[in-house]
């Protein structure tokens, strides 16, 4: 189902931003509360959630604190399967970096700005809440920086960024429901092909009828570059009654690329054929982009990312 | 499985080349802040020869990004192993690149090194294998476009080794 995901500098008002969001869409908020209990569900404690939250002190730790993550990031894409989320952290930046449909809000304001909100919601005095903002903003970077080794920061990641200073964390609500209320309807009237959604598939989740397929699967999962496996059939040959007698399924589509790859890994014969399909297929759908990786090709790629044994 | 070398571009060719590539760089990038940045390991012959060539100033960055392999983690994604040392923001960039066939590799780089503002941002590679193309990326200057062949030599390398090869070979399975 449909993700948003608000990633948010501490103190900026990101939390009443996703409420606002999940509230009006109707999508289910997921913070903090929904995933200890998810935690609990799974037979997990719910202090488990420090894992989270704390860098690692020893090398069980680590493996206690992988453990837990594999567990809780298994389990919010469940969640985002079954239904439409708000996720409110937990890297889902990154989460869901390979689904084209999720939308990624970034939520800041100025240091000062925050500072001055800290003092406010927690009636501190300026320098506690100084210090505080200081150490979230560390530790969200550094949470970041161990789980996804990534920068927190990197612009690429997010599809809207609004400064709650300038605007209000209510008037950035508005404005993200606009524009995610606004792509959403373009994103329906673009699907020209006979597909529901657009999203990446994950590899864990995909039988492939060749390892050749998984294998570049994986390939294409590691450089960031969502796929879809045999989402389309193109009919090519009818017989008298209408009937569909010859069709060709690409193996692979790449929505951010718009063109479809089709893995030839046999011989010489099959290969033939192959090219007789993709020359029907021009002809009947000219706007359709599709490439074909030869054997020799496919080969030469495994050799170079060292996967020929 | 055994392998053989056929001689793909001979050193003579490859310095050829370089010596023009040098003279047309020096010409486009006249009086701009050029800044090569040398993807790593195999495009450091390349660059450095290359950078012999050029009569304007430059500097000179190297960045490398983990590779994909066999055993990497199902969940692991491209990411960089060794980042620029200065700041590229609002300097012109020319990504030097040893070979650029599948453009996973450019594109990941193309699209992170966007994020940090250059003034310009070009690819200049030694060679060009379009029809093993992937992902579409740019190659704004190319030293020689060659057909499906795997090539090593002149820091190419298969599993580390012939990288120190003058000449460009194509590597053939027996």
């Amino acid at each position: 189902m449909t993700v948003i995901t608000v990633s948010r500098q501490f103190g900026a008002g990101g939390e009443l931003v996703a409420q606002t969001l999940a509230k009006k869409l109707g999508f289910l908020l997921v913070n903090r509360e929904v995933i200890a209990g998810g935690l609990k569900e799974m037979g997990l404690p719910a202090q488990m959630i420090r894992f989270d939250e704390r860098t690692g002190h020893s090398e069980e730790w680590e493996k206690t604190r992988r453990f837990y993550l594999t567990a809780l990031h298994e389990y919010i894409m469940d969640m985002a399967e079954k239904e439409s989320i708000v996720l409110l952290g937990r890297g889902g930046q990154f989460l869901f970096r390979n689904r084209p449909d999720a939308f990624h809000l970034f939520i800041r304001a100025s240091y000062s700005q925050r500072v001055e909100w800290i003092q406010e919601i927690n009636g501190l005095e300026k320098k506690a809440a100084s210090l505080l903002v200081r150490e979230q903003d560390r530790r969200r970077k550094r949470y970041i920086r161990q789980v996804f080794d990534q920068s927190w920061y990197n612009m690429e990641l997010y599809d809207l960024i609004l400064n709650t200073g300038k605007i209000s964390p209510q008037g950035a609500a508005k404005i993200a429901l606009q524009v995610f209320t606004k792509i959403n309807q373009a994103e329906k009237r673009k699907i020209e092909r006979p597909q529901p959604e657009l999203t990446g598939e994950k590899v864990s989740r995909v039988s492939f009828m060749h390892p050749s397929e998984k294998e570049f699967a994986k390939v294409l999962d590691y450089y960031n570059i969502p796929w879809e496996y045999e989402p389309d059939t193109f009919p090519l040959q009818w017989d008298g009654e209408g009937r569909v007698t010859e069709a060709f399924s690409p193996d692979f589509y790449l929505p951010e690329q718009k063109m479809y790859v089709e893995l030839t890994t046999q011989r010489q014969k099959l290969v033939w054929k192959k090219n007789k399909k993709m020359r029907r297929l021009k002809e009947l759908h000219p706007e359709i982009n599709v490439k074909i990786v030869y054997g020799k090709d496919y080969h030469s790629m495994l050799k170079k990312f060292g996967l020929d044994v | 499985m055994t392998y053989r070398l056929e001689p793909v571009l001979k050193r003579e060719e490859i310095e050829g080349r370089i010596i023009e590539l040098g003279k047309k760089l020096s010409a486009d990038y006249e009086g701009k802040e050029l800044v090569l940045v040398c993807v790593l390991r195999g495009s450091a012959y390349f660059t450095v020869d290359l950078s012999r060539q050029l009569t304007i100033p430059f500097a000179l960055d190297f960045i490398a990004i983990s590779n994909y392999s066999h055993d990497t983690d199902p969940l692991g994604i491209v990411k960089i192993t060794k980042d620029l040392d200065t700041s590229i923001s609002g300097k012109e960039v020319l990504i030097v690149e040893d070979i650029v066939d599948t453009g996973l590799t450019l594109n990941y780089l193309l699209r992170n090194i966007k994020t940090r503002h250059p003034a310009g941002l070009r690819v200049c590679t030694l060679l060009n294998v379009p029809s093993r193309r992937i992902v579409d990326v740019p190659v704004d200057y190319q030293g020689f476009e060659l057909p499906n062949v795997f090539a090593v030599g002149y820091g190419l390398d298969y599993h580390e080794k012939y990288r120190n090869l003058l000449d460009i070979y194509s590597l053939i399975e027996e």
